[in-house]
């Protein structure tokens, strides 16, 4: 009789998550052992593991009462929730480490930089910082900061969050020092950060953080040397190497954000970021980190924005398969997600997910790149041709099928400083290919024919199967707009990536080679002057070039100095006219490339939500909405 | 008998420096590398051959393999290089391979019953239909790989009938883990089936069944003293085998269904070319299959007399 009774009661509470009190024979009183399963979560050294439990209580029963008591083993439900998708375990959540998107898309949402960008333009807005200032060289930059941004720790147990307080019980707000140590623990190369490189413009962070001198010998600088230090509490100051406007866009960067000193000690750089350890001073906080398997972030009510947070809570899984994703999307359990291609058709035709659709940017853009060095790509008009004879719109509606953007500059749309796609530059125009062409052959008294057989013109690209489908149509579009005959071949990446190096014999370099390009920081910095500055960089298309082979340049031409001079301009209508002028010249009038497109996204998106889609610097759902009563509604909660 | 287990457990290590050997080989002989997968966009010769240096990748390749061997003789199993970085990749393995551990065992704890019942089933009605569609279905789960089957189950159960979840993973006991279990076991149900009826249609036609039969014991008696146990012992055998495909089947699986165990790890390792993983997650299969061969021979000795004595 006992027995039956107490396996009941462990069937119930264990199966159904609730504690019963309960029975016995009627009227005399009797004790009775209950044996009780309880599944508890405990933080051991940051690890959060499950345990089961057996208690076994003693319970004196006078009557037989059935009495069912909800546990409350979802604290979440009820709340303001975003179902997300990771997309996988993400590598770490330590700022000074981040470097891949997932990562980002957390530490984005969980730490405060000095500066965010808006989503829209990719402008720069106070974040941390109320205001920065210049010195009048352009080299030194003052920023305040505000002293109202608390550190806080969430204890995944009593679900709530704590502010942090110093050795003397003094509460620990945001200041200069936690800026300076952060800069300092992400250039140091003990931290082994690789998206230091973003940093390098900070005075002596590249020989801090590579370690060597220009010379190559090893450093006699030490962390001290950094350009950062804390002017005092709230103002924090930045030396960096050279003039350069769009710092306060670096510095908003993940990889520059203050960081908990205290606690990375205590813990080590591999720990600390384990919920129950981690301390955050962002919108959300970490309340719970299944490796592998999910992770959920709740608001911080004492984030200083936290009445304008609406999302409550980010109920995040690490669903790898995009196909596995899009089908939790179909049924609700996720409120956004990126369209696999196989299903794109579907989805277009599908009158409720077509409404849903969006083609969201992403800040990459595909171009050809023409070897300067290499006939007849010495010449603009043949640039020219070759250029305004890709037919991009149609190669997006046949081949490529995501919906890009055709580009006719470089930068994508959402980098500050971008032109509009199309406005500018060189964009699809067959007869002015045409014309050119001819222009060129006229002058060297050829035919096409003359031209195909005195030029062996080689298209390269790196092995895969979505570039040799492009290149395939390009070199189609080619023959049948311009006449000419452009052999492809592809390489393994690697090989590739040697290959288009710019000390590579200019007869073993491809006369066409393929590259995309992604931001770094959402200035236009990033695009036209590091990937084309000829004196900067990697100058892969060989211009300016004391020979063939590039061994030197002859020094900036008007582009170069353009570029330059934007990366300088501390007026941003100023900064937007000079990059307007460089991207329109360089890919216009000197036909240096071809931009192709610029990269997409296609995603849905639940009609309740509301969201961005910042280019870079991960997703900000701190500024997202859901409109729960209708998720409700549609889900059936 | 002893000198037979020691003999084999001796050849154990060898046998792991050859899959350390292999797996190194196609790692360092195919297409990509971690330094490339970490650089991207920002990749220049110079730049690689820096972090070449740093992690040993410059090195001959038999001087990186013995350095492999010799680690792993120490039980370090190094840190990841790309996808998660400087993490030591025994935690990795030591987060993942609880969740694979217990979707193995519920697929042969499912799986194994339920295959030997199916045969029996489809031995007893020999050439009937309860034969031929128990046949008929398990060579459609051996045939049909997790790579279609899963997908198909997610598209029928999980989208169109709701009433099974997509992915993600609750732990075993939840609904999450029906489908990715019922993928799994379906290989093991067709494999035990297969080989049940297989074997207890050999044992029906042998000599000492016959004569059970005509010293008149009852066909249940037959069946369940004399035909079953005898069809079992081979069985014990292919218990090796199939682990082998499912540890296979669980790194699609589990990337399908987004479940955090070995199988997705090595698949994300596999993209990002971060050998350490690779290698410790290949080098821990081929040791559960050794082992579970192992177990098998011996198990095989002493279930049945004839192997013992010879």
């Amino acid at each position: 009789m006992f027995s039956r009774k107490t396996v009941l009661l462990v069937l119930v509470i264990a199966m159904l998550a609730v504690i019963a009190a309960q029975c016995g024979a009627a009227p005399t009183p009797e004790t009775i052992t209950v044996v009780e399963t309880v599944v508890v979560e405990k933080v051991v050294q940051g690890e959060t593991i499950t345990v089961v439990e057996t208690v076994e209580k003693e319970v004196v029963v006078t009557k037989e009462v059935e009495k069912i008591v909800e546990v409350n083993n979802d604290p979440w439900a009820g709340k303001v929730t975003l179902n997300w998708n990771l997309g996988t375990e993400p590598p770490t959540l330590d700022p000074a480490l981040a470097s891949d998107t997932t990562s980002v898309d957390v530490s984005e949402n969980i730490f405060v930089g000095l500066t965010r960008t808006d989503p829209n333009d990719g402008s720069v807005l106070p974040y941390l910082a109320t205001d920065w200032s210049v010195s009048d060289d352009g080299l030194e930059w003052t920023f305040n900061l505000r002293n109202d941004i608390a550190w806080v720790k969430y204890d995944p147990l009593s679900g709530e969050f704590t502010q942090e307080v110093d050795a003397d019980g003094n509460p620990r707000f945001v200041n200069a020092n936690d800026v300076v140590y952060g800069a300092k623990r992400t250039i140091n190369p003990e931290t082994a950060s690789d998206y230091a490189y973003v940093t390098y413009i900070i005075k002596n962070a590249l020989e801090l953080n590579s370690g060597e001198d220009a010379d190559g010998n090893p450093t006699e600088l030490t962390m001290d040397d950094l350009g950062v230090e804390a002017v005092d509490d709230w103002t924090v100051k930045f030396t960096l190497e050279r003039p350069a406007a769009y710092f306060p866009s670096i510095a908003g960067l993940w990889v520059l954000k203050p960081q908990p000193q205290w606690a990375i000690e205590e813990w080590g750089s591999d720990k600390w970021t384990e919920a129950g350890l981690i301390v955050t001073n962002g919108p959300y906080g970490l309340a719970e980190w299944i490796h592998g398997g999910s992770m959920k972030l709740v608001k911080n009510p004492l984030f200083i924005e936290a009445d304008q947070v609406q999302i409550e809570v980010i109920d995040a899984v690490m669903i790898t398969e995009s196909s596995t994703a899009f089908a939790l999307y179909e049924n609700n359990e996720l409120d956004t997600a990126g369209v696999p291609l196989p299903e794109v058709d579907r989805v277009k035709a599908d009158p409720v997910l077509s409404a849903e659709f969006v083609n969201g940017p992403v800040p990459c853009t595909y171009y050809y790149g023409f070897t300067w060095t290499k006939p007849p790509f010495d010449d603009v008009r043949v640039r020219r041709a070759f250029s305004a004879a890709i037919d991009r719109q149609s190669l997006i509606d046949n081949v490529t099928k995501g919906g890009q953007l055709p580009a006719s500059t470089f930068a994508p749309p959402g980098i500050f400083g971008a032109p509009a796609p199309g406005t500018l530059g060189q964009g699809t125009d067959v007869e002015l290919a045409k014309a050119s062409l001819q222009d060129f052959l006229d002058e060297k008294g050829m035919t096409i024919d003359d031209f195909n057989s005195t030029y062996d013109i080689v298209l390269g690209h790196n092995t895969s199967e979505g570039h040799a489908r492009i290149a395939a149509a390009i070199q189609q579009m080619w023959k049948d707009n311009l006449g000419v005959d452009v052999r492809v071949e592809n390489q393994e990446w690697k090989v590739y990536l040697k290959t288009i190096n710019n000390d590579t014999p200019v007869e073993d370099m491809f006369s066409i080679y393929r590259l995309g390009w992604c931001a770094d920081y959402a200035d236009e910095n990033n695009w036209i002057h590091e990937v084309f500055n000829s004196q900067e960089g990697s100058n892969r298309l060989r211009r300016n070039c004391t020979d063939a082979n590039c061994s030197d340049t002859t020094g900036p031409d008007k582009f170069d100095e353009l570029t330059t001079a934007a990366a300088m301009a501390t007026d941003p209508a100023e900064r937007i006219k000079l990059y307007a002028e460089a991207e329109d010249m360089f890919a216009g009038e000197m036909a240096a490339y071809a931009p192709i497109y610029h990269y997409t996204t296609v995603r849905v998106d639940k009609p309740w939500l509301t969201r961005n889609k910042p280019v870079v610097g991960g997703e900000d759902f701190y500024r997202w909405k859901i409109d729960q009563a209708a998720k409700d509604a549609a889900t059936g909660n | 008998m002893l000198s037979y287990i020691v003999r084999r457990l001796l050849w154990l290590p060898f046998l792991l420096a050859i899959m350390i050997f292999i797996t190194f080989w196609l790692g360092f002989y195919g297409p990509g590398s971690p330094e490339v997968v970490l650089l991207g966009q920002r990749y220049d010769p110079e730049t690689a051959a820096v972090i070449k240096e740093q992690w040993g990748l410059n090195e001959p390749f038999a001087l990186q393999y013995v350095k492999y061997v010799r680690n792993y003789v120490t039980l370090n199993f190094g840190e990841s290089l790309t996808k998660y970085q400087g993490q030591p990749v025994a935690r990795l393995l030591a987060r993942r391979l609880p969740v694979t551990m217990e979707l193995n065992a519920a697929a042969i704890a499912l799986g194994v019953p339920l295959g030997i019942i199916l045969g029996a089933i489809a031995a007893t009605y020999h050439g009937r239909w309860q034969d031929r569609s128990i046949i008929f279905f398990t060579v459609l789960f051996r045939a049909v790989p997790s790579l279609v089957a899963g997908p198909v189950l997610l598209f029928v159960f999980a989208k169109q009938l709701k009433i099974l979840p997509v992915g993600g993973w609750d732990g075993l006991f939840s609904a999450s883990a029906i489908l990715p279990v019922s993928i799994l076991a379906s290989g093991v149900v067709a494999g035990f089936a297969r080989q049940t009826r297989a074997n207890m249609l050999d044992v029906l036609s042998a000599d000492y069944v016959r004569t059970a039969r005509s010293k008149g014991l009852s066909e249940q008696m037959v069946m369940s003293r004399h035909v079953l146990q005898n069809a079992l012992i081979p069985l014990v055998t292919i218990l090796g085998l199939v682990l082998g495909s499912i540890v296979e089947g669980t790194l699609i699986t589990e990337t399908i269904f987004g479940i955090p165990g070995m199988g997705q790890l090595a698949f994300e390792a596999i993209g990002a070319r971060d050998y350490p993983i690779i290698i410790a997650v290949t080098v821990l299969a081929a040791f559960i299959f050794a082992l579970a061969n192992l177990w098998a021979d011996l198990f095989y000795g002493i279930i049945d007399p004839r192997i013992r004595q010879s």
